[in-house]
């Protein structure tokens, strides 16, 4: 085997290990998301078991709010830098544009928003 | 069990589900982000060139090149990747010779004018620097490393300026693998 071709060789196997290590990983927290919904129904319905203890532990450390937050935060997060990327893309998409349409038509109308697709603030 | 741990219960089963799923868009997002990134460096660089006139040398040609295969290898950008790509280099006892592509860049930037050929060496390395920004991000294990290196560093270049040299030839020696695997595979 040339280099080349084992380097391409070991990278198809590393795609492999990495793809099935990403997919164990979600497989084993949606297991233990399952898992733990069980046991918390199961406790409901009467019978002792050890996850009693641990939830009236969590209940106790409000970590269920806690956890609310996080999701909430991480949403909003995830939210603000999509917006950033959008309007990125904006600025990268338009400006070239518009600069050869004013070359080619000068008397052309603008949108009148900012480069990045805000809105001006004067026209607030 | 009272109501009250019984709601607390679902509320974490319910609130990690949705963690997982934030994960998940948030995985893609990112790889979003570095080819968006790489997207505008490589516009920039195209109007640079336009406006130089040397759109049709090898030195924008491949360096182009090397943008798109990065573009493409955004995905497979990790850090477990790096470990297992240098975990194989040393078990086959592989050594990475330059691919063609980037061999070709060097010597054709070299032919190119001082003041272009420096611009387009800082196109390469912003693009590098997207690179390491991206693999670093991606795993909170490193951000604490990057930022205890960092202050270190800081710290450090204050009394040895051979320390930034340092630095810098350890992480362009990371991100030069990551670039070698991207034009070879992609």
């Amino acid at each position: 085997l040339s280099e080349d071709r084992l380097e391409r060789l070991i990278s198809r196997g590393i795609d492999g290990l990495v793809g099935l290590l990403h997919t164990g990983i979600i497989g084993v927290v949606v297991i233990f998301i399952f898992f733990y919904a069980k046991e918390v129904l199961v406790a409901f319905a009467g019978k002792e078991t050890a996850a009693n203890l641990a939830l009236s532990l969590a209940a106790n450390l409000q970590l269920d709010r806690w956890l609310a937050y996080l999701v909430g935060a991480s949403g909003v997060g995830y939210g603000i830098r999509q917006r950033q990327v959008r309007r990125r893309n904006i600025e990268r998409m338009t400006g070239h544009n518009a600069e050869v349409e004013k070359q080619v038509h000068p008397t052309r109308t603008s949108s009148g928003l900012t480069a990045k697709g805000k809105t001006r603030r004067e026209d607030r | 069990m009272s109501d009250t741990e019984f709601v607390a219960g679902m509320s974490m089963v319910i609130s990690l589900g949705c963690l997982v799923a934030i994960g998940c868009l948030y995985r893609d997002f990112r790889s979003d982000n570095f080819r968006d990134q790489l997207f505008t460096l490589r516009d920039e660089m195209f109007l640079y060139v336009l406006n130089e006139g040397i759109t049709e040398t090898a030195a924008h040609r491949n360096l182009r090149l090397v943008m798109n295969h990065f573009i493409r290898y955004a995905h497979r950008v990790s850090v477990s990747r790096l470990l297992l790509l240098d975990l194989c280099d040393r078990v086959f006892a592989i050594r990475q010779s330059p691919p063609n592509v980037y061999v070709e860049w060097v010597e054709a930037v070299d032919a190119l004018p001082v003041h272009q050929a420096q611009r387009l060496r800082e196109f390469h390395d912003k693009a590098m620097f997207l690179m390491e920004k991206h693999l670093v991000s991606g795993s909170p294990p490193l951000w604490l490393t990057y930022w205890l290196g960092y202050v270190a560093g800081r710290a450090h270049i204050l009394i040895f300026k051979s320390t930034k040299t340092f630095i810098d030839r350890v992480i362009n020696s990371f991100t030069k693998r990551l670039e070698v695997d991207a034009l070879l595979t992609t």
